[in-house]
């Protein structure tokens, strides 16, 4: 009868712990992810504005939107992801 | 050959087994595991299809992803690097779902199912939408047209599809249009604009365009640049989809059109500028549609036109393009977003591996199906007095007659349907005369905004009578594709299925296609001289569509339903004391969709 509160408490410990650990997790996760931003996708943005890139095809003038598509052999594409 | 395709990771995971070139198995995971757009891997749907054809993975030749993985990384990258810095926070949202899970399709497909990675294959994900129309059409040769919000980095794609020189058919996708200029994208940012769920409220935002005028129409035109040949460039000003993991449009957005409305706040029906909102990028949405399809026509050279995608399940543009789009025949994929990436995966791979015979997508019950036993013992284990009727004559006797007093019908029938609309396996039925009938399916069941009609089902005999469906050839009517205008004289007797503009989203029930639903259609008409029914998912709120016997049991408990038929066992009323309706907390609906542009 007793010891039910106290297993009550380490479960809602141990609970608390691992919410805890999880939300550091998510925190580190965040720090270095941001850390890649700044460190990874900032200088190549830098880098594509130099080289005058227009990846989103913002800038470009063009008499239309359709871009032609080559197709490599049907059985062949289908073996890759990218 | 065994081919099983899977779509999965962003919205509406699915699997479909098609074997020496024919789908003989097809659902979405979330009919199974109850989670209303699951995205998860979809191991449920998978194993059933397995076990509906007796194999097991190691039988399959081929499993086809319905996207390659990589080169949507490369499109998000880019998107990164070019919206820097503002795209700090999208970038770790998305870099983090990708180093999670994203990355490793391959491997996580391969632990899920026990297969060898030399047998799994990638299909680019516009060319799995092209397939799932083309191949499942009635065509040799057609143009092809996919729209949708993006997939590796092509919003919409133009093709053809045609016998090949040496035999068999061939498929090809010949020009693209690129992020982020992107149809489904702008009616996606409007539906969030509008208040209601992107990915899921793009219907509501079609829904309330009748009640408004298309008074923002050159202001929608102006956002988009077109240039005249169905492409178009988006101003980015505009939006916020490309840069910001939570928000579709950019502060212009209010500027331009004023507050945007709350999810979840009143009525927007009563609201005449949110109404003229929809009204007006409804209309430059069925603008473009037609554009590109003229395009896509002009550059195949084909009076035919397969059509696939998300924005395909737009039936007011559809209703545009079989008017004026000037084509002889137009096929459109019912599953026409996500989901029917995982069929057309699995179709495009076995054209490409083999030569298999052409396949014709006539009905859409490509899901499971329950017997008569089962149903029998969830109704006992449910506590609920059913009769077991002697053959179809009967059940449609008795369920016609139910509908004709008015009663509202749960109607569960063979396999499960395939693509987001219920077509008369897990439907719900209701007499559609009495205009009132909308506000008690509302207020009973559905629980859904009042401004949405509901859809009318009519067998083939009285549907031109009822509608003017103008097309020669009906196809997109089976699958409940297109709206029609309900004819002046049966305004009166469908009182609760025409919207407010007259139109109805009908579906033309064939004696050969669907004879028990036609038969039970026919026995109303009899009844009443109209040979309509009105037909809405069954489903409540917020849940998938029911799959099994156990489903329909509860939410016919859960709901103010009158009447349900589980086969040929028919529990003609609720059993007392259990006749309020119960509203059931409807949670998975409310997680907002996640990652719908990465
Ligand atoms: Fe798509």
């Amino acid at each position: 009868m007793e010891s039910e509160p106290a297993a009550g408490f380490f479960v809602r410990a141990k609970e608390a712990l691992a919410r805890a650990g999880r939300a550091a997790a998510r925190a580190q996760a965040a720090a270095l992810l941001t850390l890649a931003y700044f460190l990874v996708i900032g200088p190549a943005a830098l880098l594509a504005r130099a080289l005058g890139a227009d990846p989103l095809s913002i800038r470009r003038a063009a008499r239309t939107g359709w871009i032609a598509r080559r197709a490599g052999p049907a059985r062949e594409t289908l073996t890759k992801a990218g | 050959m065994r081919i099983l395709g899977l779509s999965f990771d962003y919205h509406d995971a699915a699997a479909a087994l098609v074997v020496d070139g024919v789908p003989v198995a097809a659902a979405q995971e979330e009919r199974f595991t109850r989670v209303k757009h699951d995205r998860r891997l979809p191991e449920s749907a998978a194993r059933w299809c397995l076990a509906r054809a007796n194999l097991d993975a190691g039988d399959l030749d081929a499993i086809v992803f319905y996207e390659k993985p990589f080169r949507k990384l490369t499109r998000i990258l880019a998107g990164s690097i070019a919206t820097f810095p503002r795209s700090a926070a999208m970038f770790r949202r998305a870099a983090g779902a990708w180093l999670d899970e994203r990355l490793w399709v391959g491997p996580r497909i391969e632990r899920a199912l026990g297969v060898p990675p030399s047998k799994i294959l990638f299909c680019e994900h516009h060319l799995s939408h092209a397939a799932s129309a083309f191949f499942a059409s009635p065509f040799d040769e057609a143009a092809v047209l996919v729209v949708d919000g993006v997939g590796e980095w092509a919003t919409a794609s133009l093709g053809r599809g045609r016998r090949a020189e040496g035999g068999g058919w061939e498929l090809s996708l010949d020009a693209e249009q690129r992020y982020p200029h992107s149809l489904g994208l702008l009616y996606s940012a409007f539906t969030a604009y509008l208040g209601f769920e992107v990915n899921e409220g793009e219907y509501k935002v079609m829904g309330l365009a009748p009640y408004g005028r298309p008074r923002f129409a050159d202001r929608v035109r102006a956002m988009l640049a077109p240039f005249g040949d169905g492409s178009f460039r988006l101003d980015l000003d505009w939006f916020a989809f490309h840069r910001d993991p939570a928000r579709a449009f950019a502060a212009r957005f209010e500027r331009e059109f004023g507050p945007a409305r709350a999810p979840g706040a009143g009525d927007p029906a009563e609201d005449a500028r949110f109404c003229d909102v929809a009204a007006s990028v409804q209309l430059v949405c069925e603008e473009l549609v037609l554009a590109m399809a003229r395009q896509a026509a002009r550059r195949a050279g084909s009076k035919n036109l397969c059509l696939a995608g998300g924005v395909a399940l737009n039936a007011t543009a559809n209703a545009r393009l079989l008017r004026e789009g000037g084509f002889e025949r137009i096929w459109i994929q019912p599953a026409a977003g996500d989901a029917g990436g995982a069929l057309g995966a699995a179709l495009y791979a076995a054209h490409a591996l083999g030569r298999p015979p052409r396949w014709e997508m006539t009905r859409a019950d490509l899901g499971p199906e329950h017997s008569t036993a089962e149903a029998a013992d969830a109704l006992r284990r449910a506590g609920l007095a059913f009769e077991e009727m002697r053959g179809e004559d009967e059940l449609c006797s008795r369920a016609a007659g139910l509908l004709a007093e008015g009663k509202t019908l749960g109607w569960h029938q063979g396999r499960s349907e395939w693509g987001p609309r219920a077509l008369g396996q897990r439907s719900i039925l209701a007499d559609p005369r009495p205009a009132e009938m909308k506000r008690t399916l509302n207020e009973k069941i559905k629980f859904r905004e009042l401004f949405r009609p509901f859809a009318p089902s009519a067998v083939e005999e009285s549907f031109g009578e009822l509608f003017d469906a103008g097309s020669p050839v009906p196809d997109a009517y089976r699958f409940m594709l297109a709206v029609a205008p309900v004819r002046e004289a049966a305004r009166a007797r469908l009182g609760a299925a025409a919207h407010v503009d007259g139109s109805a989203r009908a579906q033309l029930v064939e004696r050969g296609r669907l004879p028990l639903y036609h038969r039970l259609i026919s026995r109303f008409g009899d009844l009443t001289g109209t040979a309509a029914v009105l037909n809405t998912s069954f489903n409540l709120k917020g849940e998938p569509i029911v799959e099994t016997p156990e489903d329909a049991i509860a939410t016919f408990a859960a709901s103010g339903l009158d009447a349900l038929a589980l086969g040929p066992l028919l529990v003609a009323r609720r059993p007392s004391g259990k006749t309020e309706a119960r509203r059931r907390p409807w949670a998975a609906s409310e997680t907002p969709s996640d990652g719908w542009a990465w």
